[in-house]
């Protein structure tokens, strides 16, 4: 099965109706997200924000304790009407993962060679000398420079940079129609995190995966992703294509992630740092209103009562601008302006 | 207040963490060190707590010379507060936040730490008034860290920091394990103590944009040299060093009609690229680890400087100064009028 023909079943992922509860903590409230093939969806919350929850959900990679309700399909197969076996045998086949810390997900012991045969042995059938081939044409896919000699190094004697190479290599090797990420260079140095998001940028035109990319940074998000996904507390609060999220952001937290971004790259020197106020909410905490509305200019007494639904703003070229607000930005940069320093 | 003067710091082995770095921290002035991992920047952090001694050259505080021995740096490191990285591993878990915070009391036997007038009383209303200053009005003198975000640890460090009323404070990497709407929170938190008590601060991160964003002078380390250092705007806006161009050009763009990474290559060979040995870390000398003193000779950008010439590998450029504010280490630096974000 190659990437092309599972793709052509449907989009890369589909989520409809997406739940995730870990006992009392409703971690993921009613996500919806399409990832298209060849499309990199870029993820963006903070801490406890549910986008990891989400993403692990997306590729059942949630233990048990999690009580996962909603839709969820890869390529066209509904993954979430298959059972435990019949999921476990074709998940490599469907969706590829790179973690953030390569080092924890990469066996210490083995060198990463036979890491990356092994798939070729397991889903592909093939014998040691073929997998061997194999994983250093992988190698040499992610452009490592003589593939053959770092095939036979273990993790530790790899640059960060390298191990990350190894992870993506093992993520396209069976070239799935899905590939999650999570956070892959937020550990990284900026001239590494620069070569893996070229890197990536290569590899979308070249094997037409849907990309599913946690993340963030709002400079990463700009360099790669087609389309965007704000969370908050759980929800998407807003998406949409990435061009309209960056030109007309309507949820003022995705306003002041923005903002956040542009005052530190052309701020004045030595003046205070724009900022959001109030700290993020844990999913956990959320009340009957928008779980936005404590840290929130715009909040009025609406906001504490209801939650507001993710719609579609209308006005965009395509209408697939969503944003969960009851005051959405009339006009790019409003609520930023807003909101005091 | 703190001056490097010609330090060198070689650790066993061989590896040249620190190579002739000069720099000075003015009293009430501010200072940043930016670079990525290897660079140096931690070496100079831990020689300026005076955890470790240089191996040639000359380390001063307020003008004369650190002196030697645990117990003689005492009154020095009394002078000396600090953040660092990570509050999740910077804190003990088993103490309590009035344990945490009175530290310094205690060890430097200040007004408030025990034994001195007002007792534990005395030390209490400090605290409480320590944490009221940084944003933790009311906070459980009993309570743990663990019931905190990484924010509100944070800012547990920084009280911690400044009870004992320091002249300096010295940052290592603050903000980079924190979300990005707390980032700025806990900057101005920085910047607000720095200026009310007129503290002379040490700021160290890998991110050139916060860096140019908060101090007055910027220094770029790389390999353990100093390649540029300047007025933080003039670095940041208009770098003439080679490492703090590609520094630059390696930061994500900020809006997705200006891409830059995921598009194509970024400008100047990246460190694994241009260097065959690099891959193995520890072993090469990447921009994971500075290199042996033996192959030091010439410029330790050159490997991957676009400008490098024979010149470059074979000569050490010395600082070149630019008016009394601004230097830079290269033979053939980047036009003034060249650099256009």
């Amino acid at each position: 099965m190659t990437a092309a023909a599972a793709a052509g079943s449907g989009p890369a992922l589909e989520v409809t109706g997406l739940d995730v509860r870990y006992g009392p903590v409703h971690a993921v409230r009613d996500a919806s997200l399409t990832v298209q093939a060849g499309q990199v969806v870029a993820l963006i919350g903070e801490t406890g924000s549910g986008k990891s929850s989400l993403a692990l959900a997306a590729a059942r990679l949630l233990p048990p304790a999690a009580a996962v309700t909603g839709r969820v399909a890869i390529a066209g197969t509904v993954v979430s009407e298959l059972g435990g076996s019949e999921f476990r045998r074709t998940r490599a086949r469907l969706v590829g993962c790179i973690a953030q810390d390569a080092m924890a997900a990469l066996n210490p012991v083995v060198p990463v060679g036979r890491q990356v045969g092994e798939l070729f042995a397991v889903h592909r059938g093939a014998s040691r000398a073929e997998a061997a081939q194999a994983a250093v044409a992988a190698l040499a896919a992610v452009e490592i420079t003589s593939p053959a000699a770092v095939a036979r190094l273990y993790p530790h004697q790899l640059s960060g940079g390298m191990r990350q190479r190894v992870m993506i290599a093992m993520a396209v090797a069976l070239a799935p129609p899905l590939i999650v990420a999570d956070e892959p260079t937020t550990a990284l140095d900026v001239s590494t995190q620069a070569e893996i998001l070229a890197l990536i940028g290569d590899l979308r035109t070249r094997m037409r995966a849907g990309f599913l990319w946690i993340t963030h940074d709002m400079g990463v998000v700009a360099e790669l992703a087609d389309w965007a996904a704000v969370m908050y507390a759980g929800r998407i609060v807003e998406q949409g294509p990435v061009q309209e999220i960056f030109d007309a952001p309507a949820h003022p937290y995705t306003e002041g992630l923005l903002a956040t971004r542009r005052d530190l790259r052309s701020g004045p020197a030595g003046t205070p740092l724009f900022q959001i106020p109030g700290s993020p909410a844990a999913p956990g905490e959320v009340g009957a209103g928008c779980a936005f509305a404590p840290r929130c200019a715009r909040a009025s007494p609406v906001c504490a009562s209801d939650d507001p639904a993710l719609d579609p703003l209308g006005g965009g070229p395509d209408g697939l601008h969503l944003a969960a607000c009851h005051h959405p930005a009339a006009s790019p940069g409003a609520a930023v302006r807003a909101v005091p320093r | 207040m703190i001056g490097f003067e010609g330090v060198s710091k070689i650790y066993r082995g061989g590896r040249v963490a620190l190579d002739d770095v000069s720099l000075t921290l003015p009293p009430g002035g501010s200072l940043g060190l930016v670079g990525e991992s290897g660079s140096g920047k931690t070496t100079c952090v831990r020689l300026a707590l005076g955890l470790e001694r240089p191996t040639s050259g000359r380390m001063t505080f307020g003008g004369a010379a650190y002196p030697q021995g645990r117990r003689r740096m005492r009154p020095l490191r009394r002078q000396i507060g600090f953040v660092l990285q990570d509050p999740y591993d910077s804190l003990d878990p088993r103490m309590t936040v009035r344990d945490i915070v009175s530290e310094p009391l205690r060890i430097h036997g200040l007004p408030g730490g025990p034994g001195a007038p007002g007792g534990r009383h005395g030390a209490d209303q400090l605290v409480a008034a320590q944490l009221a200053a940084v944003g933790l009005p009311g906070a459980d003198l009993r309570s743990y860290p663990a019931r905190y975000s990484g924010g509100g640890r944070q800012r547990i460090a920084i009280a911690r920091a400044l009870i004992g009323a320091p002249a300096v404070l010295i940052c290592d990497e603050p903000t980079s394990s924190l979300d990005v709407s707390v980032q700025s929170q806990i900057v101005n938190l920085l910047l607000k103590a720095g200026h009310e008590r007129d503290l002379s601060m040490l700021f160290v991160s890998h991110d050139l944009d916060l860096i140019g964003r908060v101090v007055q002078t910027v220094a770029v380390m790389y390999r353990g040299c100093v390649v540029e250092i300047g007025p933080a705007d003039q670095v940041r806006r208009s770098p003439r060093h080679p490492y703090t161009r590609a520094l630059h050009d390696a930061v994500p763009a900020d809006h997705p009609s200006r891409r830059k990474l995921a598009a194509g290559h970024p400008a100047g060979p990246a460190p694994e690229a241009a260097d065959p040995a690099a891959p193995v870390a520890g072993i090469a000398a990447g921009a994971a680890g500075a290199g042996a003193v033996a192959g030091r000779q010439g410029c330790v950008f050159a490997h991957r400087c676009p400008r490098a010439t024979a010149q470059c590998r074979e000569e050490r450029p010395p600082l070149t100064h630019e008016g009394p504010l601004r230097s830079y280490a290269c033979f053939d630096p980047i036009p003034e009028t060249d650099f256009a974000r």
